[in-house]
């Protein structure tokens, strides 16, 4: 698996306490989400991730691509995307507490 | 020469005839709605004498063409009261296409309460009278029947189909001649009983080819379609079909809060994942100690996307357990467990039973009470009292719509008195549209906008947005199309995504037949059969009024969306664009 960024790695201080409320947030700002992936993606995560939703610290300001990236999905492989449920394209914005789901291609019925 | 196939039960005589210059194209759905609705009067009763059961296998079934060996089963539904077709892949479609049989038609009723066995061979066609197969279940009456008459496809009805269920289906042998290939919507199955019909036996041996007028042009379109299958996503080998089976749809239905669960109260089922296509794969894994890949369900199919369940002493438990039926049997009755669906799916095979239907009466019956949700001990009880024809058996026997006024439920999910899929219509809205609209009563197959509202096939739809007339219209028409060429409509998902596919498939045909048909012609026959299957149904009493999904659904937001059903009866009625039904 590729390693992304040292934001990944360590956890900053809340930078809300720092400067207080009401400005912009620096880039720095991390947030939380929950990411699951399914079906044949699976096998592009180590086993603890495999199986259940984890957790993951991302960038303020992340998208959905920079979270498929960022664990180190094949893009090419990743067909349908949701957060909070919805189907969103790579580009969404992602924000706190979000829940993703990536799903590589599927049919059935 | 194709030839019609005529049984009438009354008379106790066959009959072979030409077939008529009109239905000369007309192979699978398209012949078996066209000599429902030229043959049967629509205000009959379903069970009667004036009911007539067709069985027509598809245009290119019984040639190379991958992935064609699908078998129409037609008539008037004792379930929604319409027309019905219902197909299932199996070798039965592939030896009465060879026989050169374009149609079964049974006909007329018993005179008394004889039982019949139908042999078909290349010299002909036996009624042969039989009782010993009374009252027993498919696997049994499957079995029995390949040690008399030696290699055949079969078609039987289990003890629900003998005791005129209306969730009664029909069911064919697999490849490995397991009782587990169904017709199984809309109650086909009592139709069967109700002629007395408890089996349809065909040898092919000795027939010979499906003629072909072009065998160049067919062999163009066959490499095409081949091709597409073979490099898709979803049907390549080891792909998501093949690897998972339809169950890997539980997930991202789930993801999508559309997973219908506790009788279409909730999006999401927190066993879900417990319960989905990869924990088939997984479990049968950690059980056998090695990966199995699915299997065919008939002969010539590349997808390959039956799966098998087995025990954990590594014996099989049962083949197969689609999407729909794990569904039914697990999150919309708050089952979370795969070898208590497994247990259950056994027993509607046996019984001979529509998992759809019968799972999803069984949430029914747990929401008027008969036994708590998630009550897995009194689920498998229930569906063996069915089997049994216990009064409480024969109430869930004959589906949602009359479980749920026995027990005064309001929450029935049905149309057309026939139980929805595993897709919430609040959620995806197209999909609703279907269910909504097609003369099938609940049906997703009929026109799975499913492949872009949530699986991002032939491009992304939002699945919110309620202009969906136009989109289910295409796929209806499509479908009906599909449904009679002989393939399984899974080929939809390669030949949406690739055009060059979509074209073998209008090769094949053009091959076979010797026709010019463009991708036009494909929409017209398409909305040609859509036309009179209303038109059957409207005589039959249906109004735009039965175009509509159940009223709850108007006013009971589903979480986690916590979304209504708000399609307007203006885009429903757009769909077939007719003033009345």
């Amino acid at each position: 698996m590729r390693s992304w960024t040292p934001f990944t790695a360590t956890r900053l201080p809340d930078c809300d306490s720092l400067i207080g409320g009401g400005h912009a947030r620096p880039r720095f700002h991390l947030m939380h989400v929950s990411v699951r992936v399914f079906a044949t993606l699976k096998r592009y995560l180590p086993e603890e991730r495999a199986n259940h939703a984890f957790d993951l610290e991302v960038p303020d300001g992340a998208t959905l691509d920079d979270v498929v990236r960022m664990i180190g999905l094949p893009a090419a492989e990743v067909k349908v995307t949701f957060v909070n449920g919805r189907a969103e394209a790579l580009s969404h914005v992602l924000h706190e507490g979000d829940e993703i789901g990536i799903f590589p291609p599927l049919g059935g019925g | 020469m194709a030839k019609i196939l005529r049984v009438d039960i009354g008379t106790e005589s066959v009959a072979f005839e030409e077939v008529p210059d009109k239905y000369k194209f007309a192979r699978g759905r398209w012949l078996t709605s066209s000599l429902v609705a030229d043959e049967v009067d629509p205000t009959c009763h379903p069970l009667g004498p004036g009911n007539k059961l067709v069985f027509s296998p598809g245009i290119v079934t019984g040639t190379t063409a991958p992935t064609s060996a699908r078998i129409s089963v037609g008539g008037k539904s004792p379930l929604t009261g319409g027309i019905k077709e219902s197909n299932a892949g199996a070798k039965f479609a592939t030896m009465q296409a060879r026989l050169g049989i374009a149609a079964i038609i049974v006909q007329g009723q018993p005179k008394d309460s004889k039982q019949y066995v139908l042999a078909v061979d290349k010299n002909g066609a036996r009624l042969v009278a039989e009782d010993g197969l009374r009252g027993l279940g498919t696997y049994a009456t499957t079995d029995a029947l390949i040690a008399k008459y030696g290699k055949v496809g079969v078609c039987c009805i289990g003890p629900a189909g003998e005791m005129r269920m209306a969730m009664a289906g029909i069911c064919f042998n697999d490849l490995e001649d397991r009782a587990s290939r169904f017709s199984g919507r809309g109650g086909l199955g009592a139709v069967m009983g109700a002629k007395g019909l408890k089996a349809i036996v065909v040898n092919s041996r000795g027939a010979p080819a499906v003629p072909i007028v072009d065998k160049e042009l067919f062999e163009a379109g066959r490499a095409k379609l081949t091709k597409a299958i073979r490099s898709h996503d979803i049907t390549k080998p080891k792909g998501g079909l093949n690897t998972y089976g339809t169950a890997v749809l539980l997930n991202i239905l789930n993801e999508a809060g559309a997973l219908p669960t506790r009788n279409f109260s909730r999006g999401r089922f927190e066993k879900a994942a417990d319960v989905a296509g990869e924990a088939i794969f997984e479990g049968n894994k950690a059980r056998l100690g090695k990966e199995v890949y699915n299997h065919a369900c008939s002969p010539g199919c590349i997808i390959q996307c039956s799966n098998t369940w087995y025990a954990p002493d590594g014996s099989e438990m049962v083949s197969c357990i689609e999407y729909e039926t794990v569904w039914a049997l697990g999150p919309d009755c708050e089952i979370g467990d795969l070898d208590v669906i497994g247990r259950l799916t056994w027993l509607c095979n046996d019984i001979g039973l529509d998992t759809i239907e019968a799972g999803g009466t069984l949430a029914v019956a747990m929401e008027g009470g008969v036994i708590p949700f998630g009550d897995k001990k009194g689920a498998v009880k229930l569906m063996e009292e069915v089997g049994k024809g216990t009064p409480l058996g024969h109430i869930i026997g004959a589906g949602a719509a009359v479980t749920g006024r026995v027990f005064g439920v309001v929450r029935v999910p049905t149309v057309k008195g026939q139980h929805m899929p595993a897709y919430e219509p609040r959620v995806v809205k197209g999909i609703g549209v279907t269910y909504a609209t097609t003369p099938m009563g609940a049906d997703h197959t009929a026109g799975y906008t499913i492949a872009p509202e949530i699986l991002g096939v032939s491009g992304k739809v939002d699945s919110f947005d309620v202009n969906k007339a136009e989109l289910s219209r295409n796929f209806q028409t499509t479908t009906a199309f599909i449904d009679s060429s002989g393939h399984c409509l899974f080929i939809a998902f390669p030949i949406l995504d690739f055009p060059e596919g979509f074209q073998g498939v209008i090769d094949e045909c053009n091959g076979l037949l010797g026709t010019r048909w463009t991708a036009e012609d494909i929409g017209r026959i398409g909305a040609d059969i859509l036309a009179r299957e209303r038109a059957f149904n409207k005589t039959a009493g249906f109004t735009n009024a039965d175009d509509r999904l159940p009223e709850f659904m108007k006013y009971e937001p589903l979480p986690p969306h916590n979304e209504v059903w708000n399609v307007s009866d203006a885009e429903l009625d757009a769909v077939h664009g007719d003033a009345a039904s």
